[in-house]
């Protein structure tokens, strides 16, 4: 199975990581480092230390542009990029980009969610119909959702639909798999306590099966928030009429280095900002993993 | 902190558990049954139990002693209707067992807790289920946590509990909605020897007050003995009942019966019968 390894860690790692957060005085992976400082100064100094790295990392690269180490063509200067930032957020054509881009990534990445969550429990609760299934949903995962995009085109033309479809594909599986996963690993003693109990498998399902599985399907939907916006600007690459990524090509064409890392950090900057907003549902639903 | 008012708070529970249960309801009769596990993978298949039979009356508290593997659980899962028996049947109170029943409440070795449910959420469970008025238990289930000392915590996470109070809180669920019989699979075999003797003295206290039938599952004889009316002695391969041995100690059993002569005459007996040299 593709996806045990994968769904595993995500859920582990949190989870640990949760744990940690709520116990004051243990910093993951601290318990060796320096005895001096209490807990409360070690909280302190790790932020801290990271931005130093940060800032060095700034001065180092600013410093070999001066030196001419290396071409601006190749790396401008942070300089240059963060006024070429400005510039580009403030040109006629970025909020309308911006959006396109947006929108299609949530569109399709919301599609996704829903039809893989609903054929995920289809599929769980139909043990035969999962059988049949699961092997093509596997192969179906293994192939670079990417590769698609020149087919997706094809059957949806170079607009919008095309990049929401492929989104879409990216973002599927992992949220499908996942969900499955969940619904697998739903403690057999629990099962049984509710089969004790006479529970329809309605109420077991909502009562039981739904909540335990639900770190997992948002493991799948955290990951795949960040795959929908890749699906969204690879199917912007090949051939769009608007949106970050086609943009992104034209500037590389026009060999524009500043104006594609202006665009680089501002696509990550979407990037973070809808993970972000996933994750933060996630803490609000899945409260009881605090 | 429970232990010390022992006789008032056992009196308090009479008043709030017994209010609901009729009394006679309860009896099991365990009529020759065997289980047989299909091969798998051609392996030869595997005989659980062969022909086991015993009864149960309502109020008794009788507990399944026998080396791991010689079929404690199959019985009880054939009980609580979880399982189907190959061959013979279970009867309780002159119904053949098919499916699992409100009436009989069964509590595994692990607390199986809902970590979204916070405790009182959690003894509240059989309640929701049903489809019983949950407002119409609050009471109840409050006045069973507070006997199994965890009134405090109603409010609390299952992740926040220890090992003990989990099990404390699974002990309230399955009384909360009055089952005629409660089913324990090794209810504290995962816990440390101190709370598993503490939690055994404050079940004897809530079954005194309630009455309820009880099969117990233990691989631990003295606590077999502690415990029950009644002992049977399960052995291996097949499974089967060696001996139904009555424990003649009187009731309420504290500590102190455990130094008294008939505690260790029964458990020497038990030992002997499954050839455990001493
Ligand atoms: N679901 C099952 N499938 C196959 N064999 C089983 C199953 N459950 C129990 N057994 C076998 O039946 C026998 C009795 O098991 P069990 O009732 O769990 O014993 P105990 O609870 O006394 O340890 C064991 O040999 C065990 O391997
Ligand atoms: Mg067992």
């Amino acid at each position: 199975m593709a996806g045990v390894s994968a769904v595993d860690p995500t859920v582990e790692s949190s989870i640990e990581g949760q744990a940690n957060a709520r116990a004051p005085g243990t910093v993951p992976g601290s318990n060796d480092d320096k005895p001096g400082l209490d807990p409360l100064q070690r909280r302190w100094v790790e932020p801290i230390v990271s931005l130093g790295v940060l800032i060095t990392f700034l001065l180092a690269w600013t410093l070999s542009s001066q030196l001419r180490l290396i071409s601006p063509l190749v790396l401008p200067p942070p300089a240059s990029i963060a006024t070429e930032i400005m510039d580009v957020v403030r040109a006629p054509w970025f909020l309308g980009d911006l959006v396109a881009t947006t929108t299609e990534t949530i569109v399709g990445y919301l599609l996704a969610a829903v039809v893989a969550i609903f054929l995920g429990v289809v599929l769980s609760t139909f043990r035969r119909l999962r059988r049949i299934v699961y092997p093509y949903v596997v192969v179906f995962q293994v192939i670079p959702s990417v590769a698609l995009a020149p087919v997706l085109i094809i059957w949806l033309g170079p607009g919008i639909s095309s990049k929401i479809g492929l989104a879409f594909t990216i973002s599927f599986f992992v949220v499908l798999v996942n969900t499955i996963e969940g619904l697998e690993r739903v403690p057999a003693n629990s099962l049984r306590l509710m089969t004790s109990l006479a529970a329809s498998r309605r109420q077991t399902f909502l009562m039981l099966s739904l909540p335990a599985a639900l770190p997992y399907v948002f493991a799948g939907l955290r990951t795949s928030a960040t795959l929908a916006l890749i699906g969204a600007l690879v199917g912007e690459f090949i051939t769009s009429t608007a949106g970050l990524g086609r943009r992104l090509v034209e500037f590389s064409f026009a060999m524009k280095a500043d104006s594609v890392w202006a665009l680089l950090v501002l696509i990550g900057a979407l990037g973070m900002v809808l993970y972000g907003i996933v994750a933060l549902i996630d803490r609000r639903v899945v409260w009881w993993r605090a | 902190m429970v232990a010390s008012n022992g006789s008032m708070a056992t009196q308090s529970m009479a008043h709030a558990v017994k209010a609901s249960s009729s009394s006679a309801l309860g009896a099991i009769q365990v009529e020759g049954v065997g289980k047989v596990y299909p091969s798998r993978r051609g392996a030869a298949s595997i005989v659980a139990v062969k022909d086991v039979s015993f009864s149960v009356a309502a109020g008794e508290f009788v507990s399944l002693v026998g080396p791991s593997g010689c079929g404690k659980s199959t019985m009880l899962m054939a009980i609580a209707g979880l399982t189907q028996p190959s061959g013979g049947r279970v009867v309780i109170d002159g119904q053949p067992v098919t499916a699992p029943r409100r009436s009989v409440g069964v509590m595994f070795q692990t607390p199986e807790l809902f970590r979204w449910r916070n405790v009182l959420e959690n003894v509240l469970l059989p309640v929701d289920v049903f489809g019983l008025n949950r407002a119409a238990y609050l009471e109840r289930a409050r006045e069973l946590l507070r006997l199994a000392g965890l009134g405090a915590f109603e409010h609390a996470y299952p992740q926040e509990l220890s090992g003990g109070m989990e099990q404390r809180t699974a002990l309230c669920r399955v009384l909360v909605a009055d089952p005629s019989i409660v089913l324990m699979d090794e209810p504290f075999g995962a816990l440390d020897e101190f709370t598993r003797e503490r939690l055994n003295i404050e079940l004897l206290r809530i079954w005194d007050a309630t009455r309820k039938t009880v099969v117990f599952v233990t691989h631990n004889i003295g606590e077999a003995v502690f415990l029950s009316d009644r002992v049977i002695v399960m052995g291996t391969q097949p499974g089967r009942v060696l001996e139904d041995v009555q424990v003649p100690l009187p009731r309420p059993r504290t500590v102190e019966s455990m130094r008294e002569r008939p505690y260790h005459e029964t458990l020497y007996h038990i030992r002997d019968l499954l050839g455990l040299s001493h």
